[in-house]
């Protein structure tokens, strides 16, 4: 059967899930990276001490931050992975083409961003009932987040996993047009903070990138950004590739 | 924070994306057999299932646990004392009045009646050290032999927390013509603090990274009310004998 008989989206399909399947290890990845992140928030992400007349209060602070910071990680690695070659070899086993290949990883990589917020959230709960049932003291009035702040930290995660997967495979598809820029995107980011840091004891460019998502207060112009951001940059992955030589 | 510090930081990213890159690459090979569930899937899926059941178990757990145990959600006082000068102020100036129980941000912690017929007594430390704490002292009207002692504050907040409760009172006891006053060994008390995950504070706040930060440890007193037949004074403490009368 020719490619041409077979709707681009069918392929896209059983390709994704195709992928799917094939990459369930991924997920078990994220499962034993997200409990290696759970030991470490036992800490705390922050502690304060102060002290006066004989007393003496320590606090713990208990978030799931590093849990998203290290799922963040993941699915940035999963996104340059699937730019390699080898996740490349996958897509022959199928009639397909470059474009349900990208649209099978881009669907892959959503799916991801979907599996890895939910369940970096859900670790904070976790997180914290363990800590509460081990015997730990709690102070019982900082317990509480409203559901409708959980969901929205939960489609935050999501969407920042979304925006770091689509910068993960960008940086990816660059790597895999030329193999200099493995070395020279690291390069220029570490030199980009070391000399404007130097220069002006800040990383301008660096700092307001970050703050353009970060400090953003609408999760309406969050999803917004977000979503045109991933647009452009798998749009572009897509387009730097498509003049790419195709194995027959 | 420092360029070395975010240089670091940056490196050790760097270096935690490569090996997860490389670890990805291994199971990129086994992705040739794949197609099928492979045979390492047939456990994984089972382990995976069972990680996202206690995921979802922890959620409902979460929410169900506040009211099992009563939780409130209110206690944070860093609105409603703002202005802890004045109140500081409005403590001695109770004292001076022996007026304490009367004010509604004063806390008794703990209180103490020592049955007594001699005519002099001295307050002492019990480890014969300089306290900061202060004692006032109110004399009765009357002589019935009883030496009421009470201990106030205003209390302790740290970041917004009321940690009044866990303050420690002085061991008081009379030993003959000593009224001996122990205060409690240094001690740590230690708290788990839940705050919200950043893509929360993102758009509810507190904003920013840190940690809301600052703490007041109130003033206490040594409230003491004697019978008016009672001389007292001391070694250690600096004793403020108040004016007004107890009827």
């Amino acid at each position: 059967m020719s490619l041409s008989e077979m709707n681009l989206f069918n392929v896209a399909k059983k390709q994704y899930f195709y992928k799917l399947k094939s990459n369930i290890g991924i997920f078990r990845m994220m499962a034993v990276l997200q409990i290696i992140a759970l030991l470490m928030s036992f800490r705390g992400v922050g502690m304060s001490s102060s002290g006066g007349d004989g007393m003496m209060v320590s606090i713990q602070y208990i978030s799931a931050d590093i849990l998203l910071v290290f799922t963040f990680i993941w699915a940035f690695t999963i996104a340059l992975s699937f730019t390699t070659q080898a996740s490349k070899n996958m897509d022959f086993a199928f009639v397909s083409s470059r474009a349900s290949s990208h649209l099978s990883n881009i669907g892959f990589l959503l799916t991801t961003a979907l599996l890895g917020g939910i369940t970096a959230i859900l670790g904070g709960t976790l997180l914290k009932n363990i800590i509460f049932f081990t015997g730990g003291t709690v102070l019982e009035q900082t317990w509480f987040i409203p559901p409708g702040e959980m969901m929205t930290g939960l489609i935050a995660a999501v969407l920042y996993i979304i925006l770091i997967g689509s910068i993960g495979y960008f940086i990816g598809t660059l790597a895999q047009l030329h193999k200099a820029y493995i070395l020279l995107l690291p390069a220029l980011l570490l030199g980009t903070l070391f000399i404007e840091n130097v220069v002006s004891h800040n990383a301008q460019i660096f700092m307001k990138t970050i703050r353009f998502f970060v400090e953003e207060r609408s999760l309406g112009l969050f999803f917004i950004k977000v979503v045109v951001t991933g647009i452009v940059l798998y749009g572009s992955a897509i387009g730097l590739t498509n003049r790419m030589e195709v194995r027959t | 924070m420092g360029i070395a510090m975010n240089i670091l930081i940056f490196v050790f990213l760097i270096i935690l994306i490569f090996i997860l890159f490389f670890a990805l690459g291994g199971t990129s090979r086994s992705r040739v057999r794949a197609g099928k569930w492979s045979q390492s899937s047939r456990w994984v899926k089972p382990l995976l299932g069972m990680y996202g059941l206690i995921l979802f178990s922890s959620l409902i757990l979460f929410y169900v646990v506040p009211s099992v145990y009563g939780f409130t959600t209110d206690g944070d006082v860093g609105e409603e004392r703002e202005n802890y000068m004045e109140l500081y102020s409005e403590f001695y100036h109770a004292a001076d009045k022996g007026r304490l129980e009367e004010m509604e941000a004063v806390h008794t912690i703990e209180k103490w009646e020592f049955e007594y017929h001699g005519s002099d007594i001295k307050v002492t430390d019990a480890r014969g050290e300089q306290p900061n704490m202060a004692v006032w002292v109110q004399i009765k009207d009357h002589e019935d032999g009883i030496i009421e002692a009470a201990f106030y504050t205003t209390g302790n907040v740290v970041n917004g927390f009321d940690f009044t409760h866990e303050i420690r009172p002085p061991i008081i006891e009379q030993r003959g013509d000593r009224l001996i006053v122990t205060k409690p060994e240094p001690y740590k008390i230690e708290y788990f603090s839940y705050t919200k995950e950043f893509t929360i504070r993102q758009f509810y706040g507190p904003y920013g990274l840190g940690h809301s930060s600052g703490s007041l440890f109130g003033p206490d007193i040594l409230f003491l009310k004697i019978p008016k037949n009672i001389q007292i004074d001391s070694d250690n403490y600096k004793i403020h004998v108040i004016e007004e009368k107890l009827q």
